[in-house]
């Protein structure tokens, strides 16, 4: 049985249903990214998970516990905020020990966690300091130390790096990964940024519209994504769907899968995007759709130019045109775009 | 040559300044420091029937050291602050806390605390007067329900200066509240999530994170609420004209009744020098230890 548990759970705003029908099984000590876009219901599901918000009908549960109604102290779970939730009139020390003293942990334990929780983020010498002095990524650190001091086996974290710089972001990316590994922390993470989710979590479990799109390894949902949302959402940019004619199914092929070749699928070069390492080429079929191809480094197409596209039949997608879902890959049905001209 | 002062005044900055504020200045002047200058003028210096003047400071604080009016008025007025400034303002806050929850009816709540502070002193006075009044009064035929016979509250010296106070509590507490309300919201809400997280006891979280970070709002309404405690009297004229003898009189009330009244001007200056020194205390020890205590985001 799994350590987490969610069953049947939905959440209703008044008439907007924000959660439908969620399962989720998460194992002690996995990272679990919550992904999708802004408005699915990620934020809504990680405040359920903490006790913030109380959910319409479904059950939690911790280690085979029904934690459903109890508050969210009561749960063991920590929880980084996107806004980093210091208090401003407390010190970074007192910020860290808010909890325990709260617990009335005793005070050689106190002093033990806090100076363990300052040495793995090292703010040792910041611990007197407001947080108001301190910068972005030391606050970051400073709350990061507070759910580790609180020793609770769940820590939740709400987009925790969206407020530092791109580099600052890099750098905590493998510093959050790390610590948790050391920590052995179950760890359920929510952002909208692909990149975090696909470089840090074992398993992401991507929302769209209040439902679970699809659960799986970072690996998994580039790979095999069972639906449109999914293709689209993981890997940028993002996945070309379109239709061919005398075709059934919608076809999937990523941009980084498609290459220029002398025959396969015709169409017309529309324009280019220069990236550096790649260019972004955007072509449109005989029907007008639009498709995308990443080509290595630097390369232009006058306008109108004739190419010719051509990929692997392992690299294909097809998903059914009304469910929207992937329909299984029929190794017999060549689908090679040499085939088809 | 007109046209070259007028321009030079165009191009001054100065001019303009001086000029825009002008209008506030005359105004000032007319109606706060004119008078307040005159009026530690006259607690300085006498004019006696023969139109000369002497200094009388020392006449006046003689007068005042021996006037049991005075000393009457001074120990009322600070039992009524040391009263009524704490009780509304922690009425003020448990009320603040209650309608920042979420629950039905909260807007009616708060409306019906705000209330109060909508009503002009005298009117609410008036109300209360009926609430006091010996035998159609409200208190006392509630009482009259239990058998217990109610006591004349404004008539009797003993309770006069009590009942004031109620009333006074009643009015300003819902006005503090706002005060507080406004300072409970401006908490970002993740704050508040990060508390609930991370201490299970309510008052722990009360002690420790909402309570400092009310600290400017406690400040402010501290202040505010001793200025109020020394500077609001309209109720002393409808319940009962600082009586009876002089059971529920305050200072400002006495100094009304001194220049007004018994139109001893001279007398009234020095007491009124007597409350803005008390005031200017009051302020100057608030800011003194509050510094430390108060933090400001």
């Amino acid at each position: 049985m799994s350590y987490l548990q969610l069953q049947d759970l939905n959440k209703h705003f008044g008439d907007f249903q924000a959660l439908h029908n969620i399962e989720l099984s998460i194992e002690r000590g996995e990272f679990v990214a919550l992904l999708g876009p802004s408005g699915c219901g990620k934020s809504t599901l990680l405040r359920i998970l903490a006790g913030l918000e109380a959910p319409s009908s479904g059950k939690m549960l911790i280690g085979g516990r029904d934690v459903t109604s109890l508050a969210p102290s009561q749960r063991d779970i920590s929880m980084v905020f996107q806004s980093y939730a210091l208090f401003p009139h407390l010190s970074v020390k007192e910020n860290i020990l808010f909890g325990l003293k709260a617990r009335k942990v005793e005070k050689q334990e106190r002093q033990r966690r806090l100076d363990e929780a300052l040495e793995l983020v090292s703010l040792g010498e910041q611990q007197h300091k407001l947080p108001s002095q301190l910068s972005g990524g030391q606050r970051q650190r400073v709350a990061l130390a507070r759910a580790i001091v609180s020793q609770h086996p769940i820590c939740l974290m709400d987009e925790p790096l969206s407020n530092l710089d791109a580099k600052l972001r890099a750098d905590m990316r493998s510093e959050l990964r790390s610590l948790q590994q050391q920590l052995g922390l179950t760890l359920i993470y929510v952002t909208h940024d692909q990149i975090e989710a696909m470089s840090m979590a074992d398993r992401i479990v991507l929302l769209s519209e209040g439902q679970v799109q699809q659960v799986g390894s970072p690996h998994e949902l580039y790979n095999q994504p069972q639906n449109t949302f999914t293709a689209r959402f993981i890997g940028s940019p993002a996945m070309n769907i379109f239709q061919l004619p005398g075709q059934q199914n919608q076809l999937g092929v990523r941009p980084e899968h498609l290459r220029l070749s002398s025959q396969g699928l015709s169409c017309q070069a529309l324009n280019t995007d220069y990236h550096g390492e790649n260019t972004l080429l955007k072509v449109a079929l005989e029907d007008q759709q639009q498709i995308f191809i990443k080509v290595e480094r630097f390369q232009q197409f006058a306008p109108g130019q004739q190419l010719f596209l051509d990929w692997d039949d392992q690299d294909l997608h097809q998903f059914c045109h009304a469910k929207q879902q992937l329909v299984a890959s029929n190794a017999t049905s060549s689908l090679n775009p040499a085939g088809l001209n | 040559m007109p046209n070259t002062l007028l321009n030079s005044m165009r191009s001054s900055n100065f001019a303009f300044a001086w000029m825009l504020l002008l209008p506030a200045m005359v105004l000032l002047s007319c109606f706060t420091y004119f008078p307040a200058f005159s009026a530690f003028y006259n607690s300085l210096f006498a004019t006696d029937f023969s139109g000369a003047r002497h200094f009388a400071l020392q006449d006046n604080l003689l007068d005042l050291y021996y006037d049991p009016v005075f000393w009457r008025a001074l120990t009322n007025n600070l039992w009524y602050a040391l009263i009524t400034v704490p009780a509304s303002m922690i009425l003020a806050l448990v009320m603040a806390l209650w309608v920042n929850e979420k629950f039905l009816g909260r807007s009616l709540l708060r409306l019906s605390f705000f209330l109060p502070t909508m009503l002009p002193m005298v009117a609410a006075a008036n109300i209360w007067m009926f609430f006091y009044s010996p035998n159609i009064g409200l208190f006392n035929r509630v009482l009259a329900v239990f058998g217990i016979q109610g006591a004349n509250w404004l008539g009797d010296p003993s309770t006069a200066l009590w009942a004031t106070m109620l009333l006074a509590i009643w009015k300003e507490a819902g006005f503090f509240m706002i005060f507080y309300l406004a300072a409970l919201q401006a908490i970002p809400s993740e704050l508040n999530d990060a508390a609930r997280l991370e201490a299970p006891g309510y008052f722990y979280r009360l002690r420790r994170f909402i309570l400092p970070l009310l600290g400017p709002t406690t400040l402010f309404v501290f202040i505010n609420a001793v200025i109020h405690a020394f500077k609001v009297v309209d109720h002393l004229f409808i319940l009962t004209k600082g009586g009876p003898n002089n059971a529920s009189t305050l200072l400002l009330y006495y100094i009304y009744e001194t220049a007004f009244a018994f139109f001893d001007a001279g007398y009234a200056a020095i007491l009124t020098m007597v409350l803005l020194l008390l005031l200017g205390l009051c302020s100057a020890i608030q800011f003194a230890l509050s510094h430390k205590r108060v933090h400001y985001r």
